[in-house]
């Protein structure tokens, strides 16, 4: 009887320890998730500002919106507003004429050649040195030199003489000359063509004519800007810079070059204001409204976070046609936005 | 005495087979009430480590006015992976469907902690994108189940098309 008593106290009493173990246990998780709970294992909202938000260009192409004239070919200045200034350059057009064609000297009197002439203007070089010259025909050595401004070349031909060999003489005397190198003079179906080998503006081709002996068949004007040339983009325009033609001598009219395509990227500081250090690839970037990126910068990272009070700089090559208006930064709850 | 000494032994077997078998239910139900209250509190747990936060451009959300998609993006800001197929959204408070697949962005492919990933929502009605426009959105995410239990967090934010 004594042992059966002992055998239910046993059996109670390990029924109530395993009673008292479970509910220890319970309470033990109650406590832990109480603490979970109270303190959770999320990330905490972080505090960035964004400053100093500013657009970074550079210059892809260039278009030209008038040729102008009168220009000698030369550079282009596109302002002091870029960090780093681009560079262009431009051509213009050589002057070209064609004279001709000659008539015969008895076409259709004799004589008509008496005392005639013709002058030009040949460019020395392309920075304004000019030389003035005109061709004056002396017909049996019985007519005198017109005495117009320039260099005379004589050209000696007879009475009767037909267009053609008026026309060679003419280029004979022509190519004749030492100090005239700059135009090529070449013959043409009884006339003669003259293509200058520096661009620029000269004076235009003038007879003693209108219409006889030999009229002007055409005249092409040099100094008509041809095409602009970006050599270098530049960087760091804060706006698309406006271009400046500078002839590498004075003048010139109503040529105008103007930017065509620009490549922005943006660059802004991030200044972590909060407690807490923050890992940089849960920073989220959003550029203009469109799609949201992880942060980067150029170049790339080098640390994993960035520590309160800390600020870095972020420089990006956004590649983008438009300018960068509006940066937003998110992480962890916190959505900021600045504009330009 | 002996007819005594038997009742004895009646009892005592008798109160030694109660004592079992209360013994035994006791340990039963305590057993039971200690596997839902643990149960309760992994739930409990899970949730408080889910949280998930709006990313973007809350002022110049994406969005297509032509289809009527908005596109969200949401971060995992707790410490429980989530599930980006245990998702849901509502604008204006009505539910609206998913377009597409949601895209992790960064390279990743587990919804981790810091993760952002990528919803387009197909509204229910016209929309304007021109910056006028502000919708009430809100989202529901479950994490991935780890022990017979799943977390979940909502968030909800107003945000303006642009």
């Amino acid at each position: 009887m004594g042992a059966s008593v002992g055998i239910g106290a046993l059996i109670m009493g390990v029924s109530l320890l395993s009673i008292f173990a479970i509910a220890t246990t319970v309470i033990y998780n109650q406590v832990e998730v109480a603490l979970e709970v109270s303190d959770p294992d999320v990330a905490e909202e972080p505090d960035f500002k964004i400053s100093n938000l500013a657009n970074s260009g550079s210059v892809q192409s260039l278009t030209l919106n008038s040729p102008g004239g009168l220009y000698y070919p030369g550079t282009l200045d596109f302002g002091s507003s870029c960090g780093v200034p681009p560079t262009g350059s431009y051509t213009v057009s050589s002057e070209e004429w064609q004279l001709g064609p000659f008539l015969a000297e008895n076409s259709p009197t004799s004589g008509i050649y008496d005392g005639e002439w013709f002058s030009f203007q040949e460019l020395d070089d392309e920075e304004g040195a000019v030389t003035n010259w005109y061709v004056w025909y002396n017909v049996d050595t019985d007519d005198a030199d017109p005495g117009i401004a320039g260099t005379g070349i004589e050209v000696n031909i007879a009475l009767g003489d037909d267009a053609t060999s008026i026309r060679d003489a003419t280029l004979t005397e022509l190519n004749s000359q030492v100090a005239l190198t700059e135009i090529i003079f070449s013959p043409g179906a009884d006339v003669i063509e003259a293509a200058y080998q520096n661009s620029g503006p000269a004076l235009n081709l003038a007879i003693s004519d209108p219409s006889v002996p030999f009229p002007i068949l055409s005249n092409g004007d040099g100094g008509v800007i041809l095409a602009p040339t970006l050599l270098t983009p530049g960087s760091n325009c804060p706006s698309t810079p406006t271009i400046t033609i500078i002839p590498s001598s004075p003048g010139g009219v109503g040529g105008e070059v103007v930017v065509n395509t620009m490549e922005w990227d943006y660059s802004f500081d991030l200044t972590n204001e909060g407690g807490n250090s923050v890992k940089l690839s849960e920073i989220y970037s959003t550029i203009n409204g469109g799609s949201t990126e992880v942060l980067s910068s150029i170049p790339t990272f080098t640390v994993e976070y960035i520590f309160p009070g800390e600020k870095i700089s972020i420089v990006l090559d956004a590649n983008s046609a438009d300018t960068v208006s509006r940066v937003a930064i998110s992480s962890h709850g916190m959505n900021i936005a600045v504009e330009v | 005495m002996a007819d005594g000494g038997a009742s004895n032994m009646i009892l005592l077997v008798t109160a030694l087979l109660i004592c079992g078998a209360a013994s035994g239910i006791l340990l039963q139900s305590w057993s039971q009430t200690a596997t839902s209250v643990g149960i309760n509190q992994e739930q409990l747990a899970l949730n408080s480590k889910t949280k998930i936060s709006f990313s973007g451009d809350l002022g110049k959300a994406s969005c297509d006015a032509v289809s009527d998609q908005i596109t969200i993006y949401v971060q995992n800001s707790g410490s429980s992976i989530l599930d980006e197929n245990e998702f849901g959204a509502f604008v204006d408070g009505t539910f609206v469907s998913l377009v597409g697949v949601p895209t992790f962005l960064n390279g990743a492919t587990i919804w981790n902690s810091g993760v952002v990933v990528e919803f387009t929502l197909q509204s229910g009605t016209s929309i304007l994108c021109d910056g006028t426009e502000e919708k009430r959105i809100t989202v529901v995410v479950g994490t991935t189940t780890s022990g017979g239990v799943s977390g979940s967090d909502s968030i909800t934010e107003v945000v303006k098309l642009g």
